[in-house]
């Protein structure tokens, strides 16, 4: 491998196969301040000069040092930089897997580099772990039109395709939305999914976007409300959501509610049903720990007027 | 209505077949690729969107039973033991509710050109069961009829089931291709429709035929001879979903005559929780899946149970008015909503199984079934 100190200056600022994230790397810093850059970039010589196909942290940390130049092993002639390019690919992946953002990023570089089907069926696909399915390789690409927030969470929490093509359904205001909400409150995917389909029902039903229906709910006022921990905040977040989007079911579980309360039945004896009202029936649980506790709920359920109240639920539920 | 198919495949292995040339024939104009399966699934299958594959057939040989139990439902939840014939897989036309889009693997049209192994294994069917009346439909995992200008297959199943004892086939259907139906005796067979009001066809049901086209086509079904189905499925939820209910019931009996009509099913709109992920993409102007839904007890989702009652109650009361004779089914439905509408409900799936054969037996004596016993129902 012919290694080269390479001026840097002399490389360009397009940064084509960059497909990781910023990241802080202070102990690479370290290490650079102390012993300099001992690992060189891989470097493809262009007609500009050189183009970096890996080191980009390495080499910013350089340019932050004020170092003017770094060890580089170019591209051997004859070798083709998508044969080079899956190296950088493969050491990478010694190191650490790859998230979706990224592999959006090398889909790109790919295209970019006008690689054929076969190339990347045989070669690249395997390495990302994606199908050779146009719909789902669009998925991935499609990824890198959402908002820089949601992209950063993605990356943060590595979700799945399936969770992240959520987003794209959203306007970019809605996703920043999402994004500030997943990130300020550190909410799961799971969680956010389902708070997503919530927004997205409501805004759907009333045909508004889901920004005014977060404002509408008094999100952001609640998402910032100091006097309540995080995981208040989500539930409150998640009770607004659920009445607004369930509000008939909201409406006879309260009468039935109502009805329940107006029996006045003894404490030993508890009246529930399945509130999704799929189920059919009201359960009657009796704590029965004397003849007196039987011949109590007896006594209730049995008034006509609280038959007429079971009566009244029954046609509910 | 007018669905372009814009290219057929063959499995290698069926040109020769009978329905594979009869099909070609039919579709001159339309470019062709003889090509090997598992060559199709990389090359073509797998490269295609749903809304792709849909343009696309593959001609293929029989892979699997083709003819089994209607996957209906779990229970509680009742279903009627319909038995379905696969020999079409996937719909090239786009209903934004149409579960096939989260059911099946592939997104192409697939023909199956197995005639006879589809037949025998009616005639299989029919012998295991000799005291039990059959119903058997093709409209499961495609529409019975879409195709079937290219395929014919209405022809070979009526002269089949012409010959059947306690046997029918259902076509059930969304166009109005009755051509090749027209020309064929009618005897065992039910043609049915699915209907929405025109609105919702507009917005939800794509290349479909439009509700007075399919109305037309029944009532030429019925002049014809045979009977009819009709299937409020799936009936959809909108605020002024009564305004437009009504209407399409008055609209269907002023064409045809209730007293023709073999069965009616009602159903609301039910999906496997993963179909609303797809419906938002595909069809991200549909408002039908924003309403208030809950998670059934089979798993599916499920507009709430006042919800439904009240929906099925309206127009079972609508249908009652023009033909109190009719024989209505639910689809899909808990004994406490056939209860709640209806006034009673079937012990069991068999019992409903039995009441479609009681009912038929009376109805339409030129079907000419065996007087049907409960008891060979519900031991089965």
């Amino acid at each position: 491998m012919k290694i080269i100190d390479l001026h840097l200056e002399g490389i360009q600022k397009d940064f084509f196969f960059r497909f990781t994230s910023d990241s802080e790397s202070e102990r690479l810093r370290l290490s650079i301040q102390a012993s300099g850059i001992r690992t060189p970039v891989f470097v493809q010589k262009t007609q500009k000069g050189y183009r970096l196909l890996s080191g980009f942290h390495r080499y910013r940390i350089a340019l932050e040092l004020g170092l003017e130049s770094i060890p580089a092993s170019p591209v051997p002639d004859g070798v083709p930089v998508e044969n080079a390019f899956h190296d950088v690919l493969l050491e990478h992946m010694v190191h650490r897997s790859l998230n979706l953002i990224e592999k959006a990023r090398i889909l790109g570089i790919l295209d970019r580099l006008c690689s054929s089907w076969e190339s990347m069926r045989e070669h690249f696909l395997p390495l990302l772990e994606l199908p050779p399915k146009t719909e789902i390789l669009q998925d991935v690409r499609d990824l890198l039109t959402l908002s820089p927030n949601i992209q950063r969470y993605i990356e943060k929490y590595d979700l799945s395709l399936k969770q992240a093509v959520r987003f794209g359904r959203f306007s970019p205001e809605d996703q920043d939305f999402f994004g500030g909400l997943a990130l300020e409150l550190d909410i799961r995917s799971v969680e956010l999914s389902s708070m997503m389909a919530a927004f997205q029902d409501i805004a759907g039903r009333e045909g508004l976007s889901v920004t005014q229906v977060s404002e509408s709910l008094g999100c952001p006022k609640i998402m910032t409300d100091s006097q309540r921990t995080r995981q208040q905040r989500i539930a409150r977040i998640r009770t607004e959501l659920e009445r607004r989007q369930y509000p008939k079911i909201y409406a006879w579980n309260e009468s039935v509610e109502n009805l329940k309360k107006e029996m006045e039945l003894p404490e030993q004896v508890r009246l529930s049903w399945d509130r999704s009202l799929e189920s059919p029936g009201i359960r009657i649980t009796l704590d029965l720990r004397s003849g007196e506790v039987l011949r109590e709920a007896l006594r209730h359920l049995t008034k006509r007027e609280n038959q007429e109240r079971i009566e009244e639920m029954l046609r509910v539920v | 209505m007018s669905i372009p198919i814009k290219k057929i495949y063959v499995d290698g292995s069926v040109i020769e077949e009978p329905l594979t040339e009869r099909v070609l024939e039919n579709a001159p104009g339309i470019p062709e690729e003889i090509i090997d399966v598992e060559a199709f699934q990389e090359r073509v299958a797998d490269q295609l969107t749903l809304s792709q594959g849909k343009r696309v057939l593959f001609i293929t040989g029989q892979k699997g039973d083709l003819v089994k139990p209607c996957p209906g439902t779990l229970a509680p939840y009742l279903c009627c033991r319909y038995t379905v014939i696969n020999q079409i897989i996937q719909c090239p036309m786009d209903c934004t509710y149409c579960v096939l889009q989260e059911y099946l693997d592939s997104p192409v049209m697939i023909l199956h050109t197995d005639m006879d192994d589809v037949f025998e294994d009616i005639d299989g069917l029919l012998a295991s069961q000799p005291g039990r009346f059959f119903r058997f439909g093709t409209g499961e995992l495609s529409d019975s009829l879409v195709l079937d200008h290219v395929t014919e297959l209405t022809r070979d199943y009526a002269r089949f089931f012409s010959e059947k004892r306690n046997a029918l086939i259902e076509f059930k259907t969304k166009t109005n291709r009755v051509e090749t139906l027209l020309a064929v005796s009618p005897k065992n067979i039910v043609v049915s429709w699915s209907v929405n009001p025109q609105p919702i066809i507009d917005t939800d049901e794509f290349f479909s035929a439009r509700l007075e086209e399919r109305l037309d086509a029944a009532g030429r079904c019925q002049d014809r001879g045979f009977l009819l189905g009709f299937h409020f499925d799936p009936i959809l939820y909108t605020p002024d979903w009564e305004a437009l209910y009504h209407p399409l019931i008055q609209q269907l009996f002023s064409r045809v005559d209730g007293s023709r009509i073999a069965w009616v099913s009602l159903g609301s709109l039910r999906y496997p929780p993963r179909l609303k992920e797809i419906v938002l993409k595909r069809f991200p102007r549909s408002r039908l899946f924003y309403e208030e839904m809950i998670r059934g007890m089979d798993g599916k989702m499920r507009y709430p149970k006042p919800m439904r009652v009240e929906m099925y109650r309206k127009i079972f009361g609508w249908l009652m008015e023009k033909a109190p004779d009719l024989f209505v089914y639910f689809c899909m439905e808990s004994p406490d909503v056939w209860d709640r509408v209806m006034g009673t409900h079937p012990a069991s799936n068999a019992e409903l199984d039995f009441w479609f054969a009681r009912s038929l037996h009376r109805r339409f004596p030129e079907l000419e079934l065996d007087s049907p016993n409960r008891a060979s129902y519900t031991a089965s």
